[in-house]
Protein backbone atom coordinates (compact mmCIF):
# COMPACT_ATOMS: atom_id res chain seq x y z
CA UNK A 1 0.00 0.00 0.00
CA UNK A 2 1.50 3.09 -1.40
CA UNK A 3 1.09 6.52 1.04
CA UNK A 4 -1.78 7.65 -0.97
CA UNK A 5 -3.87 5.01 -0.40
CA UNK A 6 -2.62 4.52 3.53
CA UNK A 7 -3.30 8.18 4.42
CA UNK A 8 -6.99 7.64 2.25
CA UNK A 9 -7.44 4.39 4.55
CA UNK A 10 -6.44 6.53 7.64
CA UNK A 11 -9.08 9.32 6.87
CA UNK A 12 -11.63 7.00 6.05
CA UNK A 13 -11.54 5.88 9.24
CA UNK A 14 -11.34 9.06 11.44
CA UNK A 15 -7.85 9.26 12.30
CA UNK A 16 -5.98 12.00 11.43
CA UNK A 17 -2.69 12.18 9.60
CA UNK A 18 0.75 13.54 10.15
CA UNK A 19 2.45 13.65 7.09
CA UNK A 20 5.72 12.28 8.34
CA UNK A 21 4.36 9.47 9.25
CA UNK A 22 3.30 7.54 6.52
CA UNK A 23 6.86 6.83 5.43
CA UNK A 24 7.04 4.83 8.53
CA UNK A 25 3.58 3.26 8.62
CA UNK A 26 4.66 2.09 4.66
CA UNK A 27 7.78 0.34 6.14
CA UNK A 28 5.83 -1.60 8.78
CA UNK A 29 3.19 -2.68 6.51
CA UNK A 30 5.71 -3.70 3.71
CA UNK A 31 7.40 -5.70 6.11
CA UNK A 32 4.14 -7.54 6.78
CA UNK A 33 3.44 -8.09 3.59
CA UNK A 34 7.06 -9.69 3.25
CA UNK A 35 6.71 -11.67 6.44
CA UNK A 36 3.48 -13.40 4.65
CA UNK A 37 5.47 -15.27 2.21
CA UNK A 38 6.26 -17.99 4.38
CA UNK A 39 2.50 -18.63 4.54
CA UNK A 40 2.82 -20.07 1.37
CA UNK A 41 4.77 -22.96 2.57
CA UNK A 42 1.66 -23.76 5.39
CA UNK A 43 -0.58 -25.76 3.56
CA UNK A 44 -4.30 -25.65 4.72
CA UNK A 45 -3.82 -23.17 6.97
CA UNK A 46 -7.17 -22.05 6.46
CA UNK A 47 -8.38 -25.17 8.30
CA UNK A 48 -6.53 -24.61 10.91
CA UNK A 49 -8.87 -23.25 13.97
CA UNK A 50 -7.57 -19.77 15.08
CA UNK A 51 -6.10 -19.53 18.79
CA UNK A 52 -8.15 -17.54 20.54
CA UNK A 53 -7.93 -17.08 24.04
CA UNK A 54 -10.82 -19.29 26.07
CA UNK A 55 -12.46 -17.08 28.57
CA UNK A 56 -14.49 -18.21 31.34
CA UNK A 57 -16.90 -15.56 30.34
CA UNK A 58 -17.52 -17.80 27.31
CA UNK A 59 -17.85 -21.19 29.03
CA UNK A 60 -20.06 -20.64 31.72
CA UNK B 1 29.41 -7.62 54.11
CA UNK B 2 29.28 -6.30 50.27
CA UNK B 3 28.18 -3.17 48.54
CA UNK B 4 24.35 -3.44 49.37
CA UNK B 5 23.41 -2.02 45.94
CA UNK B 6 24.72 -4.82 43.88
CA UNK B 7 24.16 -8.27 46.26
CA UNK B 8 20.99 -10.02 45.18
CA UNK B 9 17.86 -10.33 47.21
CA UNK B 10 19.06 -13.61 48.15
CA UNK B 11 21.86 -12.84 49.99
CA UNK B 12 20.20 -9.61 51.62
CA UNK B 13 17.37 -11.55 52.83
CA UNK B 14 19.54 -13.54 55.13
CA UNK B 15 20.77 -10.57 56.75
CA UNK B 16 17.62 -9.36 57.17
CA UNK B 17 15.75 -12.37 58.12
CA UNK B 18 18.80 -12.78 60.31
CA UNK B 19 18.12 -9.02 61.64
CA UNK B 20 21.81 -8.22 61.11
CA UNK B 21 20.57 -5.88 57.75
CA UNK B 22 17.77 -3.17 58.63
CA UNK B 23 15.41 -3.01 55.79
CA UNK B 24 15.53 0.60 56.79
CA UNK B 25 19.52 1.14 56.27
CA UNK B 26 18.87 -0.69 53.46
CA UNK B 27 16.10 1.01 51.89
CA UNK B 28 18.26 4.54 52.45
CA UNK B 29 21.16 3.36 50.79
CA UNK B 30 19.21 2.39 47.20
CA UNK B 31 17.26 5.71 47.31
CA UNK B 32 21.12 7.64 48.07
CA UNK B 33 22.11 5.53 45.10
CA UNK B 34 18.77 6.55 42.72
CA UNK B 35 19.47 10.08 43.74
CA UNK B 36 22.68 10.41 42.59
CA UNK B 37 22.94 8.28 39.74
CA UNK B 38 19.17 8.79 38.04
CA UNK B 39 19.56 12.15 36.84
CA UNK B 40 21.63 10.42 33.67
CA UNK B 41 20.27 6.55 33.65
CA UNK B 42 16.73 7.91 34.07
CA UNK B 43 15.72 4.47 35.32
CA UNK B 44 12.74 5.82 37.42
CA UNK B 45 9.87 7.63 36.20
CA UNK B 46 8.45 8.48 39.51
CA UNK B 47 10.78 7.11 42.84
CA UNK B 48 8.71 6.36 45.66
CA UNK B 49 10.83 7.84 48.63
CA UNK B 50 8.41 8.62 51.33
CA UNK B 51 6.06 5.64 50.44
CA UNK B 52 9.48 3.26 50.28
CA UNK B 53 10.81 4.49 54.24
CA UNK B 54 7.54 3.59 55.18
CA UNK B 55 6.91 -0.01 54.05
CA UNK B 56 10.85 -0.18 55.26
CA UNK B 57 9.63 0.48 58.54
CA UNK B 58 7.01 -0.97 58.74
CA UNK B 59 9.13 -4.30 57.35
CA UNK B 60 11.37 -3.50 60.22
CA UNK B 61 8.85 -3.67 62.75
CA UNK B 62 7.46 -6.59 61.90
CA UNK B 63 10.46 -8.61 61.40
CA UNK B 64 12.01 -7.48 64.63
CA UNK B 65 8.38 -8.76 66.10
CA UNK B 66 9.05 -11.94 64.52
CA UNK B 67 7.03 -11.79 61.75
CA UNK B 68 9.16 -12.18 58.64
CA UNK B 69 7.21 -12.91 55.55
CA UNK B 70 9.50 -14.80 53.24
CA UNK B 71 12.48 -14.24 51.15
CA UNK B 72 10.97 -10.87 49.49
CA UNK B 73 10.65 -9.16 52.89
CA UNK B 74 12.41 -5.71 53.28
CA UNK B 75 13.68 -6.10 49.30
CA UNK B 76 13.69 -3.04 47.04
CA UNK B 77 11.76 -3.88 44.02
CA UNK B 78 10.96 -1.61 41.22
CA UNK B 79 7.94 -1.83 39.64
CA UNK B 80 7.60 -1.39 35.74
CA UNK B 81 5.18 1.94 35.09
CA UNK B 82 2.49 -0.30 33.18
CA UNK B 83 1.48 -2.18 36.67
CA UNK B 84 -1.64 0.03 38.52
CA UNK B 85 -0.17 0.98 41.50
CA UNK B 86 -3.53 2.49 43.96
CA UNK B 87 -2.89 6.18 44.16
CA UNK B 88 0.04 6.18 42.70
CA UNK B 89 0.90 8.03 39.12
CA UNK B 90 0.87 5.27 36.85
CA UNK B 91 1.84 6.34 33.29
CA UNK B 92 2.75 3.29 31.07
CA UNK B 93 5.53 5.46 30.00
CA UNK B 94 2.44 7.73 27.90
CA UNK B 95 1.75 11.36 27.97
CA UNK B 96 -1.75 10.05 27.73
CA UNK B 97 -1.95 8.42 31.00
CA UNK B 98 0.71 11.32 33.04
CA UNK B 99 -1.93 12.21 35.50
CA UNK B 100 -3.35 8.94 35.41
CA UNK B 101 -3.76 7.71 39.50
CA UNK B 102 -5.60 4.21 39.78
CA UNK B 103 -7.77 3.25 42.14
CA UNK B 104 -6.99 -0.02 42.83
CA UNK B 105 -3.45 -1.54 42.14
CA UNK B 106 -2.76 -4.47 39.67
CA UNK B 107 -2.81 -8.14 41.71
CA UNK B 108 0.85 -8.74 41.01
CA UNK B 109 1.69 -5.60 42.61
CA UNK B 110 -0.56 -6.77 45.63
CA UNK B 111 1.33 -10.32 45.80
CA UNK B 112 4.56 -8.59 46.13
CA UNK B 113 3.77 -6.18 48.73
CA UNK B 114 1.62 -9.34 50.08
CA UNK B 115 5.33 -10.76 50.04
CA UNK B 116 6.95 -7.40 52.07
CA UNK B 117 8.84 -5.78 49.23
CA UNK B 118 10.18 -2.10 49.53
CA UNK B 119 8.25 -0.13 46.70
CA UNK B 120 11.29 1.50 45.08
CA UNK B 121 9.68 3.78 42.44
CA UNK B 122 7.55 3.44 39.45
CA UNK B 123 9.75 2.26 36.55
CA UNK B 124 11.20 3.64 33.13
CA UNK B 125 9.99 2.15 29.92
CA UNK B 126 9.52 2.35 26.21
CA UNK B 127 6.31 4.10 25.61
CA UNK B 128 3.23 2.15 25.98
CA UNK B 129 5.18 -0.82 25.98
CA UNK B 130 6.03 -1.37 21.85
CA UNK B 131 9.01 -0.60 21.40
CA UNK B 132 12.38 -2.15 22.40
CA UNK B 133 15.30 0.56 22.53
CA UNK B 134 14.03 2.43 26.25
CA UNK B 135 13.72 5.75 24.19
CA UNK B 136 11.09 7.87 25.84
CA UNK B 137 10.63 11.64 24.83
CA UNK B 138 7.73 12.02 27.47
CA UNK B 139 10.10 11.08 30.59
CA UNK B 140 13.32 11.05 29.28
CA UNK B 141 15.42 8.14 27.77
CA UNK B 142 16.97 5.22 29.50
CA UNK B 143 20.74 4.91 29.18
CA UNK B 144 22.40 1.51 29.26
CA UNK B 145 24.52 1.59 32.54
CA UNK B 146 27.87 -0.31 30.61
CA UNK B 147 28.08 2.68 28.48
CA UNK B 148 25.40 5.83 28.37
CA UNK B 149 25.71 6.23 24.42
CA UNK B 150 24.14 2.37 23.88
CA UNK B 151 20.34 1.51 24.56
CA UNK B 152 18.82 -0.37 27.48
CA UNK B 153 16.84 -1.65 25.29
CA UNK B 154 12.92 -1.97 25.83
CA UNK B 155 10.15 -1.77 26.99
CA UNK B 156 11.28 -3.14 30.23
CA UNK B 157 14.31 -1.20 29.84
CA UNK B 158 14.34 0.76 33.61
CA UNK B 159 14.19 -2.21 35.26
CA UNK B 160 16.52 -3.84 34.14
CA UNK B 161 19.23 -1.15 33.63
CA UNK B 162 18.33 -0.23 37.23
CA UNK B 163 19.60 -3.74 37.90
CA UNK B 164 22.59 -3.40 36.50
CA UNK B 165 23.30 0.14 37.65
CA UNK B 166 22.25 -1.23 41.41
CA UNK B 167 19.46 1.06 41.89
CA UNK B 168 17.05 -1.58 42.40
CA UNK B 169 17.40 -4.97 43.61
CA UNK B 170 14.31 -6.73 41.60
CA UNK B 171 12.66 -5.59 38.84
CA UNK B 172 9.16 -6.29 37.72
CA UNK B 173 8.84 -6.55 33.96
CA UNK B 174 6.27 -7.36 31.46
CA UNK B 175 6.66 -9.15 27.90
CA UNK B 176 4.78 -8.58 24.90
CA UNK B 177 7.04 -9.66 22.25
CA UNK B 178 10.50 -9.59 24.09
CA UNK B 179 10.19 -6.34 26.69
CA UNK B 180 11.58 -8.85 29.61
CA UNK B 181 14.33 -10.58 27.94
CA UNK B 182 15.06 -8.09 25.28
CA UNK B 183 16.63 -5.32 27.71
CA UNK B 184 17.58 -8.36 30.35
CA UNK B 185 20.00 -9.35 27.42
CA UNK B 186 21.30 -5.50 26.93
CA UNK B 187 21.98 -5.02 30.27
CA UNK B 188 23.18 -7.83 30.97
CA UNK B 189 21.12 -9.30 34.02
CA UNK B 190 18.78 -12.29 33.91
CA UNK B 191 14.83 -12.10 32.97
CA UNK B 192 11.93 -15.08 32.92
CA UNK B 193 9.61 -14.52 30.55
CA UNK B 194 6.65 -16.79 32.01
CA UNK B 195 4.11 -18.95 30.61
CA UNK B 196 0.80 -16.87 29.18
CA UNK B 197 -1.32 -16.94 32.25
CA UNK B 198 0.69 -17.94 35.11
CA UNK B 199 0.50 -14.93 36.52
CA UNK B 200 -2.14 -12.17 36.47
CA UNK B 201 -2.30 -9.89 34.11
CA UNK B 202 -5.38 -7.93 35.64
CA UNK B 203 -4.73 -4.40 35.47
CA UNK B 204 -1.80 -3.82 34.06
CA UNK B 205 -2.09 -1.77 30.63
CA UNK B 206 -2.78 -4.57 27.76
CA UNK B 207 -0.29 -4.10 25.36
CA UNK B 208 -1.42 -6.84 23.13
CA UNK B 209 -4.13 -8.85 25.63
CA UNK B 210 -3.27 -12.89 23.54
CA UNK B 211 0.65 -12.60 24.49
CA UNK B 212 1.29 -9.85 27.22
CA UNK B 213 2.69 -11.53 29.92
CA UNK B 214 4.31 -10.25 33.17
CA UNK B 215 7.74 -11.63 35.06
CA UNK B 216 10.55 -10.88 37.37
CA UNK B 217 14.18 -9.97 36.30
CA UNK B 218 17.18 -9.80 38.40
CA UNK B 219 20.96 -10.17 38.67
CA UNK B 220 20.79 -13.51 39.47
CA UNK B 221 18.03 -16.85 38.51
CA UNK B 222 17.76 -17.65 42.26
CA UNK B 223 16.21 -14.23 42.71
CA UNK B 224 13.87 -14.89 39.11
CA UNK B 225 12.91 -17.98 41.23
CA UNK B 226 12.08 -16.66 44.79
CA UNK B 227 10.57 -13.65 43.09
CA UNK B 228 8.01 -15.70 40.09
CA UNK B 229 6.89 -17.52 43.36
CA UNK B 230 5.51 -14.44 45.14
CA UNK B 231 4.62 -13.54 41.71
CA UNK B 232 2.38 -15.90 40.14
CA UNK B 233 -1.12 -17.66 41.03
CA UNK B 234 -4.79 -17.92 40.55
CA UNK B 235 -6.50 -14.36 40.28
CA UNK B 236 -10.08 -14.50 39.67
CA UNK B 237 -10.13 -11.20 38.02
CA UNK B 238 -8.19 -12.37 34.92
CA UNK B 239 -9.93 -14.41 32.32
CA UNK B 240 -6.89 -15.73 30.89
CA UNK B 241 -5.07 -17.07 34.10
CA UNK B 242 -3.93 -20.25 34.43
CA UNK B 243 -5.81 -22.65 37.87
CA UNK B 244 -2.73 -24.77 38.20
CA UNK B 245 -0.51 -25.63 41.60
CA UNK B 246 2.55 -24.27 41.77
CA UNK B 247 5.75 -25.85 42.68
CA UNK B 248 9.05 -24.41 44.34
CA UNK B 249 10.81 -23.00 41.73
CA UNK B 250 13.72 -22.92 44.17
CA UNK B 251 13.82 -26.38 44.99
CA UNK B 252 15.41 -27.73 42.19
CA UNK B 253 17.95 -25.01 41.12
CA UNK B 254 20.75 -26.44 42.05
CA UNK B 255 20.38 -29.52 40.15
CA UNK B 256 23.22 -30.15 37.60
CA UNK B 257 22.36 -30.70 34.22
CA UNK B 258 23.83 -33.36 32.94
CA UNK B 259 21.97 -35.34 30.29
CA UNK B 260 19.06 -32.37 29.81
CA UNK B 261 18.35 -32.24 26.00
CA UNK B 262 18.75 -28.71 24.21
CA UNK B 263 17.51 -28.28 20.66
CA UNK B 264 18.81 -25.53 18.38
CA UNK B 265 16.28 -24.22 16.15
CA UNK B 266 18.34 -23.85 12.57
CA UNK B 267 15.86 -20.77 12.73
CA UNK B 268 17.82 -18.95 15.89
CA UNK B 269 21.35 -19.28 13.95
CA UNK B 270 20.27 -17.67 10.56
CA UNK B 271 21.48 -13.79 10.15
CA UNK B 272 22.92 -13.17 13.37
CA UNK B 273 25.62 -10.48 14.22
CA UNK B 274 29.34 -11.96 14.08
CA UNK B 275 30.12 -11.25 17.66
CA UNK B 276 26.86 -12.91 18.17
CA UNK B 277 27.01 -16.12 16.45
CA UNK B 278 30.70 -16.49 18.54
CA UNK B 279 29.35 -15.59 21.89
CA UNK B 280 26.95 -18.04 20.95
CA UNK B 281 28.84 -20.72 19.83
CA UNK B 282 31.37 -20.23 23.01
CA UNK B 283 27.75 -20.62 25.18
CA UNK B 284 26.64 -24.21 23.48
CA UNK B 285 30.32 -25.26 23.97
CA UNK B 286 30.04 -24.56 27.86
CA UNK B 287 26.66 -26.18 28.26
CA UNK B 288 27.96 -29.38 26.81
CA UNK B 289 31.07 -29.11 29.07
CA UNK B 290 27.98 -29.20 32.10
CA UNK B 291 26.55 -31.90 30.24
CA UNK B 292 23.68 -31.09 28.35
CA UNK B 293 22.75 -33.15 25.18
CA UNK B 294 23.16 -30.21 22.18
CA UNK B 295 21.32 -31.08 19.02
CA UNK B 296 20.01 -29.04 16.12
CA UNK B 297 16.51 -28.95 15.15
CA UNK B 298 14.81 -27.88 12.10
CA UNK B 299 11.18 -25.83 12.83
CA UNK B 300 10.19 -24.31 9.66
CA UNK B 301 6.91 -23.12 11.42
CA UNK B 302 8.75 -20.13 12.82
CA UNK B 303 9.15 -18.73 10.11
CA UNK B 304 5.68 -17.38 10.20
CA UNK B 305 6.48 -15.60 13.69
CA UNK B 306 7.21 -12.44 12.05
CA UNK B 307 3.96 -12.26 9.85
CA UNK B 308 1.60 -13.44 13.02
CA UNK B 309 4.11 -11.25 15.54
CA UNK B 310 3.32 -8.45 13.38
CA UNK B 311 -0.68 -9.00 12.84
CA UNK B 312 -1.49 -9.88 16.37
CA UNK B 313 0.19 -7.04 17.87
CA UNK B 314 -0.13 -4.52 15.72
CA UNK B 315 -4.25 -5.37 15.42
CA UNK B 316 -4.99 -5.55 19.35
CA UNK B 317 -3.29 -2.58 20.17
CA UNK B 318 -4.81 -0.40 17.19
CA UNK B 319 -8.24 -1.82 18.84
CA UNK B 320 -6.56 -0.93 22.54
CA UNK B 321 -5.64 2.86 21.27
CA UNK B 322 -8.40 3.48 18.49
CA UNK B 323 -10.26 6.62 20.48
CA UNK B 324 -6.94 7.99 21.74
CA UNK B 325 -5.32 8.01 18.04
CA UNK B 326 -8.11 9.74 16.85
CA UNK B 327 -8.39 12.51 20.01
CA UNK B 328 -4.58 12.58 21.22
CA UNK B 329 -2.41 11.78 18.41
CA UNK B 330 0.16 14.33 19.35
CA UNK B 331 0.62 12.49 22.89
CA UNK B 332 1.83 9.40 20.75
CA UNK B 333 6.11 9.13 19.51
CA UNK B 334 5.74 8.64 15.87
CA UNK B 335 7.15 5.24 16.34
CA UNK B 336 4.40 4.52 18.46
CA UNK B 337 2.14 6.23 16.53
CA UNK B 338 2.84 4.72 13.41
CA UNK B 339 2.74 1.15 14.89
CA UNK B 340 -0.53 1.34 15.88
CA UNK B 341 -1.99 3.02 12.85
CA UNK B 342 -0.54 0.54 10.96
CA UNK B 343 -2.25 -1.77 12.99
CA UNK B 344 -5.35 0.01 12.04
CA UNK B 345 -4.84 -1.15 8.61
CA UNK B 346 -4.38 -4.37 8.53
CA UNK B 347 -7.45 -6.80 7.89
CA UNK B 348 -9.24 -8.80 9.91
CA UNK B 349 -8.63 -12.02 7.80
CA UNK B 350 -5.12 -11.52 8.28
CA UNK B 351 -5.26 -11.19 12.06
CA UNK B 352 -7.35 -14.72 11.68
CA UNK B 353 -4.56 -15.96 9.68
CA UNK B 354 -2.28 -14.63 12.24
CA UNK B 355 -3.89 -16.72 14.96
CA UNK B 356 -4.22 -19.82 12.64
CA UNK B 357 -0.39 -19.63 11.71
CA UNK B 358 0.30 -19.95 15.81
CA UNK B 359 -1.64 -22.88 16.22
CA UNK B 360 0.98 -24.32 13.81
CA UNK B 361 3.65 -22.52 15.95
CA UNK B 362 2.11 -24.16 19.01
CA UNK B 363 2.04 -27.34 17.22
CA UNK B 364 5.70 -27.57 16.16
CA UNK B 365 7.06 -26.72 19.48
CA UNK B 366 4.77 -29.14 21.05
CA UNK B 367 7.09 -31.67 18.28
CA UNK B 368 10.25 -30.36 19.05
CA UNK B 369 9.47 -30.67 23.07
CA UNK B 370 9.14 -34.54 22.22
CA UNK B 371 12.84 -34.47 21.12
CA UNK B 372 14.37 -32.21 23.30
CA UNK B 373 13.76 -31.01 26.80
CA UNK B 374 14.28 -27.50 25.59
CA UNK B 375 15.04 -24.98 22.70
CA UNK B 376 17.86 -22.51 22.58
CA UNK B 377 18.90 -19.16 20.49
CA UNK B 378 20.24 -15.81 21.31
CA UNK B 379 17.98 -13.45 22.44
CA UNK B 380 18.16 -11.07 19.62
CA UNK B 381 20.59 -11.41 16.35
CA UNK B 382 22.19 -7.97 16.73
CA UNK B 383 24.25 -6.62 19.12
CA UNK B 384 23.06 -4.04 21.01
CA UNK B 385 22.98 -0.97 19.21
CA UNK B 386 24.21 2.72 20.43
CA UNK B 387 21.76 5.37 20.35
CA UNK B 388 21.28 6.95 16.82
CA UNK B 389 19.99 10.56 16.34
CA UNK B 390 17.11 9.63 13.46
CA UNK B 391 15.62 7.85 16.81
CA UNK B 392 12.51 7.19 14.97
CA UNK B 393 13.52 5.37 11.92
CA UNK B 394 16.26 3.43 14.78
CA UNK B 395 12.94 2.11 16.72
CA UNK B 396 11.13 0.87 14.11
CA UNK B 397 14.74 -0.81 12.84
CA UNK B 398 15.30 -2.38 16.13
CA UNK B 399 11.99 -3.70 16.37
CA UNK B 400 11.99 -5.53 13.34
CA UNK B 401 15.03 -7.10 13.51
CA UNK B 402 14.83 -8.18 17.33
CA UNK B 403 11.11 -9.70 17.43
CA UNK B 404 11.61 -12.17 14.48
CA UNK B 405 13.62 -13.95 17.67
CA UNK B 406 11.43 -12.70 20.68
CA UNK B 407 7.82 -12.91 19.84
CA UNK B 408 7.73 -16.82 18.86
CA UNK B 409 7.64 -17.25 22.65
CA UNK B 410 4.51 -14.92 22.99
CA UNK B 411 2.89 -16.18 19.66
CA UNK B 412 2.88 -20.21 21.40
CA UNK B 413 2.59 -18.92 25.23
CA UNK B 414 5.27 -21.39 26.20
CA UNK B 415 8.66 -19.62 29.17
CA UNK B 416 11.28 -18.02 28.14
CA UNK B 417 15.02 -17.76 30.72
CA UNK B 418 17.45 -14.84 29.06
CA UNK B 419 20.52 -15.08 30.47
CA UNK B 420 23.65 -13.21 29.69
CA UNK B 421 25.89 -14.74 27.29
CA UNK B 422 28.94 -12.73 27.37
CA UNK B 423 30.27 -9.09 26.23
CA UNK B 424 30.39 -8.22 23.05
CA UNK B 425 33.27 -6.44 20.92
CA UNK B 426 31.74 -2.54 22.05
CA UNK B 427 31.81 -4.15 25.35
CA UNK B 428 27.97 -4.55 26.08
CA UNK B 429 25.99 -7.45 27.11
CA UNK B 430 24.91 -9.96 25.16
CA UNK B 431 22.31 -12.39 25.96
CA UNK B 432 20.49 -15.91 24.75
CA UNK B 433 17.17 -17.64 26.00
CA UNK B 434 16.04 -21.10 27.19
CA UNK B 435 12.58 -21.77 25.85
CA UNK B 436 10.49 -24.20 27.47
CA UNK B 437 7.33 -26.42 27.71
CA UNK B 438 4.25 -24.41 28.95
CA UNK B 439 5.06 -24.05 32.85
CA UNK B 440 8.68 -25.63 32.63
CA UNK B 441 10.02 -22.52 34.35
CA UNK B 442 11.26 -24.71 37.28
CA UNK B 443 13.53 -26.39 35.02
CA UNK B 444 14.25 -23.63 32.68
CA UNK B 445 15.66 -21.64 36.15
CA UNK B 446 17.91 -24.99 37.27
CA UNK B 447 19.42 -24.88 33.29
CA UNK B 448 19.59 -20.95 34.07
CA UNK B 449 21.36 -21.23 37.59
CA UNK B 450 23.75 -23.68 36.24
CA UNK B 451 24.60 -21.78 33.15
CA UNK B 452 24.80 -18.54 35.98
CA UNK B 453 27.84 -20.13 38.25
CA UNK B 454 29.95 -19.79 34.79
CA UNK B 455 29.68 -16.36 35.13
CA UNK B 456 28.98 -15.80 31.60
CA UNK B 457 29.74 -11.59 31.80
CA UNK B 458 33.29 -12.82 31.98
CA UNK B 459 33.50 -14.16 28.62
CA UNK B 460 34.67 -10.99 26.27
CA UNK B 461 34.80 -10.45 22.87
CA UNK B 462 37.54 -7.94 22.39
CA UNK B 463 36.83 -5.16 19.46
CA UNK B 464 39.27 -6.23 17.32
CA UNK B 465 37.42 -9.79 17.71
CA UNK B 466 40.92 -11.34 17.30
CA UNK B 467 39.75 -14.53 18.32
CA UNK B 468 37.84 -15.91 14.96
CA UNK B 469 38.15 -19.43 15.61
CA UNK B 470 36.08 -19.69 17.89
Amino acid sequence: MGEFLIKNNLQAQGFPVIESDLVFIKDILLTVQKAEQPLANAPYLNMEVPITVVDKELLK
Amino acid sequence: MNDLSLMTARELGKYIKGKQLSPVELTKHMLQRIRQMDGTLRTYITPLEELAIIQAKDAENKIMKGEYLGPLHGIGVGIKDNKFTKGIRTTDGSKLFADFFPSESATVVNKLLHGGVIMLGKQNMHELAAGSTGTNPFFGTTRNPWNLEYMPGGSSGGGTASLAAGLATLATGSDTFGSIRLPASMCGVYGLKPTYGLVSTFRVFPSAWSLDTVGPMARSVGDLAIMLQVMAGYDPNDPAILRVPLPNYSEAIHNDIKGIKIGIPTYYVKGLDEDIAMLFRRAVVQLQYLGAEVKELEIPELEMSTFSGYLTVGSEAAAFHNEWLKTHPEDYSPDIRSFFLAGSLMEGRKYVQAQQARRRMVQAFEKAFQEVDMLLGPTIPIKTPKFQANWVKQNLDVVKRTLPFTVPVNLTGVPALAVPMGIDSNGLPAGMQFIGRHLSEQQLLQVGNAWEQLNPLQFKLRAETDNKTL
